[in-house]
């Protein structure tokens, strides 16, 4: 794993130019895709989600 | 703006999110009132033990409650609306209402989200917490299904509990307490989304003093 990848996300937000009059005010960007595919009742919610939507269904 | 708190599934702190942002918004000095559509009716339980002056526009359904805030919201107003876990049938404007849902990151809650899961509504997550596996999966889980929709979450703090067994407003029982700097944090963003620009610093101070 390089260096970059184990660096946490609430610090990449701090590396990030706040300057910029655009820049997103959302500080809850530590998600970690890949921890809640660990939990069966999530990964079946997120496949019921994922068909609704292909199915069209108002959401 | 009128704002409707709610939640798909009971006892996961709607009132209390409700009634925080509300205080929040009103040290803020933004001039707020708020209304309680439920049976329970405690979102005065929140509010009255606090010394912020915060008026309640009585109503019985979310029509009657538009038509009475909408002189209210004239001078830039904002209307706080506990609607608890009843389902928001109305004919008013998408555009002239805010919906924010309350999520817990919870098993029971989690199983209900996909039925419930609207994308014009707006979350918020109450009482999460990391030190939990699967609190922190289920945030997670959230941020990923709700993504900019999220407003924010609140961390879970004993500290409201306690000063509302004190009798006492959080800010003042522990003004350093982690839930009460999210629902500044939730207030400040909720402002940003409906156009009123305010820096979270000069809250920070107004609470100070």
């Amino acid at each position: 794993m390089s260096k970059k990848n184990i660096l946490p996300q609430d610090v990449n937000n701090l590396l990030k130019d706040i300057s910029q009059p655009d820049f997103s005010y959302r500080v809850y960007d530590n998600r970690n895709p890949v921890e809640w595919h660990n939990w069966p009742l999530l990964e079946k919610a997120a496949d019921y989600i994922a068909w609704k939507h292909k199915q069209n269904v108002n959401i | 703006m009128l704002v409707l708190f709610h939640s798909f599934k009971g006892g996961v702190g709607v009132s209390t999110v409700a009634a925080n942002i509300a205080l929040s918004l009103a040290r803020f000095h933004q001039k707020v009132a708020i209304a309680d559509l439920t049976r329970q009716q405690s979102l005065n339980f929140h509010i009255g033990i606090q010394e912020e002056d915060i008026p309640f526009l009585s109503s019985d359904n979310i029509e009657e409650l538009y038509n009475a805030s909408k002189e209210f919201e004239e001078d830039g107003g904002i209307v706080i609306a506990d609607i608890g876990t009843e389902i928001a049938h109305h004919t008013i404007p998408e555009e002239n209402i805010l919906n924010i849902s309350i999520i817990s990151p919870n098993a029971g809650c989690m199983a209900l989200f996909p039925e419930a899961f609207d994308k014009k509504h707006y979350y918020i997550i109450n009482n999460e917490n990391e030190r939990y596996n699967f609190s922190r999966a289920a945030s997670q889980f959230v941020q990923d299904m709700v993504q900019d929709n999220l407003i924010g979450i609140i961390r879970q703090d004993e500290a409201v509990n306690e000063a509302l067994g004190k009798l006492q407003p959080l800010n003042l029982y522990q003004p350093e307490s982690a839930a009460l700097k999210d629902f500044n944090h939730c207030a400040h963003q909720l402002l940003r989304m409906i156009g009123i620009n305010t820096s979270l610093h000069v809250g920070e101070v107004a609470d100070a003093s």
